[in-house]
């Protein structure tokens, strides 16, 4: 048995890496999660990303200094064209290559938010998946989720294989993983893994259709600076007559 | 005829208010579109629900031609491994060209999943407009705002599946819709067991449905959150907090708004001492008005907001309370 933890690089613009954020805050915790049940069940833990190397082996990296045992990245042109489905069927060409039972993966994204991907990968691979998951612990062969709900939080117990999609760790949570904080690694980590289609059984030409399928990016208009008013009075007046707030007590 | 299908939860025998929101939206799409509009219900196993029944004629009044009944063996929590399988098969009686969600947790949960099932296209929480040519266009911004995600209906030549949030106004259909009652009973996930509800957590689900949101970001102290804390009762409205803020512990993390917490889409946003990145606007709906407070002028927040005023919370949150006619 393996886990597969699903990171990308956060992206300040398509194929633009965001210095601020290295990993979002949901991969953040598909990668403990990923680590802890890995722990937990004694087993190896891959790091996946997709991507160019200039990009995606800096999450791979961290990933290896914080725990995981291997560090694979899908090298294959056009990825970032293509749409959630398309983008799932490379990792889970993947994950299949690296005999994962278990995938965690972040519950979205930072810059495009869709949450779409971890289910395709779980319906690609005839899997189970839980999304919205704020907590896991390891019960024997399940794996016991706290997901949110509407205004209530739902427990659940997911038996393997599956897909984990990770809400963002909770700071005690970071810091019951020394290892995430420190950079030591619990294991030799070997070279990152480099895949090509091939690798993995992929054929990219048979992915072309998922490139027109995503919608077309275009800059939002405007962007200018807000207007400064000069007084608390003069905003609620604007606002007033937008029909925003209106004066007097509640 | 082309048609779009909409997943309608229930409760007792009445669909959510978001399930009205979304069949209101549907309703509008199919007009627009030349569309029938079929609301999906899932029932449990031996559930009788003739027409004329009030769950029928309550879908029928919020604008389905046609209500389709689908039998799951759970159907409780809404997660795809409950009642996947059976809106798989209201979508296999019916072929829609698009089917709708609400984009809560379990149509968040379902809709990717039900997408790549049926190998089609997946859109979360767009906003539905018309194009130049009258099609149906959804579009939503990503990269923290930057940029626009658009797509024509008429372009797709797959299935598209859209997550809807709940703030459109629902829409007065007949009273006599059609229905149809599939036979059997769908089978759920069986890997998947419900254990029950964990802790409450309702302190922040009003933010996903508040129309004025205040929310105080890392630059917020603890005196200063209290001043913004009045500010919101002030708008009426609800507090936020970002992630660092709430993972300081001052504020719960379910009022978090980020892209790890909720996702909000009120009328008005008021910023307090927040920068404008992308990890938090991402999860603030493009049609928000922004006001921003920030005592740095270069701060990034006021690239993102229309209105501005500089300076402290301290200073300024007092006076705003007063402009509005309420005792600070």
């Amino acid at each position: 048995m393996t886990v597969a933890i699903l990171l990308r690089r956060a992206l300040a613009r398509p194929g633009q890496s965001d210095e601020h954020e290295v990993l979002g805050p949901c991969e953040r915790g598909a990668l403990v999660a990923g680590l802890r049940i890995a722990g937990a069940l004694g087993v190896d833990a891959v790091a996946i990303a997709a991507g160019p190397a200039r990009r995606e082996d800096r999450v791979l990296a961290m990933a290896l200094r914080t725990g995981a045992s291997r560090a694979v990245r899908l090298a294959a042109d056009g990825l970032d064209d293509l749409d959630y489905l398309g983008l799932a069927e490379a990792l889970a060409a993947t994950i299949r290559t690296v005999k994962a039972d278990v995938v965690t993966c972040g519950d979205r994204s930072i810059d495009e938010r869709t949450g779409a991907v971890g289910p395709a990968i779980a319906e690609l691979l005839g899997y189970a998946h839980v999304t919205g998951i704020l907590s896991i612990a390891v019960d024997g062969g399940r794996v016991l989720c706290e997901r949110l709900g509407d205004a209530r939080r739902e427990r659940l117990a997911v038996r393997l294989p599956a897909v984990l999609c990770m809400r963002p760790p909770r700071a005690s949570e970071l810091d019951r993983e020394p290892e995430a904080r420190s950079g030591r690694a619990r294991t030799s980590p070997q070279a990152i893994d480099a895949l090509d289609a091939d690798e993995v059984g992929l054929d990219l030409r048979r992915l072309a259709p998922r490139k027109q399928t995503g919608g077309r990016l275009r800059p939002v208009r405007g962007g200018d600076q807000a207007t400064i008013l000069s007084s608390a009075a003069e905003l609620v007046t604007r606002l007033e007559a937008e029909a925003l707030v209106r004066r007097g007590p509640r | 005829m082309a048609c779009v299908l909409v997943h309608t939860e229930i409760e007792g025998d009445q669909p959510t208010d978001h399930a009205r929101a979304v069949l209101g939206e549907g309703r509008r799409i199919a007009s627009s579109l030349g569309a029938s509009l079929h609301a999906v219900a899932v029932i449990g196993a031996g559930d009788d629900i003739p027409a004329g029944h009030r769950l029928v004629e309550s879908l029928g009044q919020a604008g389905a031609d046609r209500v389709l009944l689908v039998a799951a063996e759970r159907r409780k929590p809404t997660l795809w491994a409950t009642i996947g399988a059976a809106l798989v098969a209201a979508c296999e009686q019916v072929r829609p060209s698009l089917v709708l969600l609400s984009a809560n947790a379990g149509g968040r949960d379902i809709g990717p999943r039900l997408a790549a099932r049926l190998g089609g296209a997946f859109f979360a929480e767009p906003a539905v407009e018309a194009g130049p040519r009258g099609e149906v266009v959804l579009s939503r911004t990503v990269y923290g705002g930057d940029l626009w995600r658009r797509i024509s209906l008429d372009e797709l030549d797959v299935i598209a599946v859209v997550t809807l949030d709940d703030r459109r106004a629902s829409t007065r259909g007949d009273d006599d819709a059609e229905v149809v009652q599939l036979d059997g009973t769908n089978a759920s996930d069986a890997r998947v067991d419900v254990l029950g509800d964990g802790d409450d957590d309702d302190d922040g689900a009003a933010l996903e449905h508040a129309r004025v949101i205040v929310v105080a970001g890392a630059g917020t102290t603890a005196e200063a959150l209290k001043l913004v804390a009045e500010l919101a009762v002030a708008l009426g409205g609800e507090l936020g907090g970002t992630r660092t803020l709430c993972q300081r512990g001052l504020l719960p993390l379910g009022r978090e708004i980020g892209v790890g917490g909720r996702r909000v889409s009120p009328d008005l946003y008021v910023v307090c001492g927040a920068s404008g990145s992308m990890a938090h606007l991402g999860a603030v709906s493009s049609d928000a008005e922004i006001v921003a407070i920030d005592r740095d002028p270069a701060a990034a927040i006021f690239k993102r907001a229309r209105w501005g005023l500089v300076g402290t919370i301290e200073e300024l949150v007092p006076q705003l309370i007063a402009a509005l006619g309420v005792a600070p």
